[in-house]
């Protein structure tokens, strides 16, 4: 192993007001959530600028790099433990960088001298801006320029000065600058850096600036391929225009499916309801009545937007604070009144690449919010109302097991185990389960452009039949409800 | 061509995608989204090939 580390909010800070690249996934914990990140990603660069150092410190008499190819295959979270390695090649070096046992970058760099110099640099100048664009995907395919670097590459050079040894820090300035280029030009602010190739070369004339130019576009993959030259590197680099945060649908979009006051005399609980499913439940509810209380953990302004909303349609919605690690008595405290229903929706980061067949901290953290999480939840609801009705979300996968999925499948269906002894010892409380598919939310959403169906048409099934808990009189079998009860699953 | 992408250690869909595009670029063919998202292995991949260049 030639490095290892794990990189800190204050490392991607520094990082980022060097590189200029102040794109919120790298940076801000809340609107990261929101990506398919799930939590802030490392600069891919950043990762890269890291190996080549730790390389140049290892092996100080390295010949001058000619070519280098580097690929960011998975997001690399703050947080994580990140290991470098390096492999001699024919021509050069190959740098893999692995996390939880997954390569997520890797980079190979050829040696050699350095190649013909490119034209000038050409284009309109564009300042380093202070906030990532916004652009529209059929944006991306005009856009071209020549990017100012946010800092003097010395600046650079100072964070890596074994790489700029042996590079010159005017390509360590360069590369940094592809990373300013594709986080806050283009693609801007939803974007993915897939990697780049480029080519040692003598400046024709030293300039501060990345020329830039888009050669491609490709709107199924939402792929945006751009030529790059400056600071005495000229190439290519690949980078993706990643799907915005999934917009649920609104409550007036919601209310045409609901009957007008089908919901009306409840009081809902909404764990995890400030976005995706959860956000859908507490407007469906709204909208047919029933007064609202929707829980966030760390997206107070997306709860508070989502209750706006709400209430702004003539529903009742309050907003708390709750961290389904956390016990969950004290936390209820604020509520108005007893919730006669609850819905729970908490969720760690479900989709991460992993090697091992079955890793045993991953199905823990999984445990914690899917079922110690919700037989905490569900104690305090029950010391408040002993009829409340809760609904758990289990999953599909529970019986399909796609491959990486298997502390989350175990975990789901551990969590449905619970819910059908809750149901036994816990009447008249009553805990639906249903077997959600792969609806459309934020951990859901893909690169290529076809996304999951709607979450609204099978969480207003889930919602009829929470809420047609407490049932007054048990007639048996015949009461059988359309959806999978917990002592059925 | 059984293949499926299960199958390959690392397989992500950014490989999925260059793999894609590297099939179209070799053949000079284009596959629809939906096609893209539902080839369950290799063999799929190749017979749809096939049919847009025949």
């Amino acid at each position: 192993m030639l490095a290892e580390r794990t990189f800190t909010e204050a490392d991607q800070e520094r990082f980022a007001a060097v590189t200029g690249d102040r794109n919120p996934m790298h940076l801000d914990p809340v609107l990261a959530r929101r990506t398919q990140a799930g939590a802030p990603a490392v600069h891919g660069v950043h990762l890269l600028l890291w190996g080549l150092d730790a390389l140049a410190r290892a092996e100080p008499a390295l010949p001058p790099m000619r070519r280098l190819r580097a690929q960011f295959k998975h997001f690399a979270t703050t947080g994580e433990r990140i290991a470098v390695t390096a492999t001699r090649m024919e021509a050069g070096v190959r740098l893999d960088f692995i996390a939880a046992g997954v390569t997520v970058a890797q980079l190979v760099t050829d040696f050699g001298a350095p190649v013909e110099a490119p034209e000038p640099l050409s284009g309109e100048a564009i300042p380093a801006p202070a906030e990532a664009r916004d652009l529209s995907f059929d944006a991306m395919a005009a856009m071209s320029g020549r990017l100012a670097f946010a800092s003097p590459p010395d600046a650079l050079a100072a964070m890596f000065p074994a790489a700029s040894g042996w590079l010159g820090s005017r390509r360590v300035a360069a590369l940094g600058a592809t990373t300013l280029l594709v986080g806050m030009v283009c693609p801007g602010l939803h974007s993915i850096y897939a990697g780049l190739t480029v080519e040692a070369c003598d400046e024709p004339v030293s300039e501060d600036r990345l020329s830039f130019r888009v050669t491609a576009t490709e709107p199924r993959f939402r792929s945006v391929s751009m030529t790059v030259a400056g600071g005495g590197l000229k190439g290519a680099v690949q980078s993706y225009a990643r799907t915005p945060p999934t917009p649920q649908a609104s409550v007036k979009d919601l209310a045409g499916a609901v009957e007008p006051g089908e919901f009306k005399g409840a009081t809902a609980l909404i764990i995890g309801g400030s976005r995706g499913l959860g956000e859908v439940t507490a407007k469906l509810l709204a909208a047919g009545g029933a007064k609202v209380a929707i829980s966030y953990r760390v997206g107070g302004a997306d709860a508070e937007a989502a209750a706006r909303e709400i209430r702004s349609a003539g529903g009742v919605c309050e907003t708390l604070a709750y961290d389904a690690s956390l016990p969950a008595d004290p936390q209820l405290a604020g509520l108005g009144e007893a919730p006669t229903h609850a819905y729970y929706f908490a969720t760690p980061t479900i989709f991460r690449a992993q090697s091992a067949l079955f890793a045993r901290a991953r199905l823990n953290a999984f445990l914690d919010v899917y079922v110690d999480g919700f037989l905490n939840l569900a104690e305090a609801l029950r010391a408040r109302r002993r009829d409340v009705s809760l609904f758990y979300p289990s999953s599909v996968f529970v019986a399909e097991r796609p491959r990486g999925m298997l502390e989350y499948s175990m975990a789901k269906a551990a969590g449905e185990t619970l819910c059908a002894e809750m149901n036994e010892a816990w009447a008249p409380l009553h805990v639906t389960v249903e077997r959600l598919p792969r609806l459309r939310t934020d951990q859901t959403a893909s690169v290529i452009g076809v996304s999951p169906p709607s979450p609204a048409g099978p969480l207003l099934a889930v919602v009829r039949e929470t809420q047609s808990w407490p049932r007054k009189a048990e007639t048996g079998p015949a009461l059988a409800a359309p959806l999978q009860t917990a002592s059925a699953g | 061509m059984e293949t499926r992408r299960e199958d390959v250690p690392n397989w992500d869909s950014f490989n999925y995608i260059n793999f894609i595009v590297a099939v179209e670029m070799e053949f000079g063919v284009k596959f629809k989204v939906a096609d893209i998202e539902s080839f369950p292995n290799v063999g799929a991949i190749v017979k749809e090939t096939q049919k847009i260049l025949a």
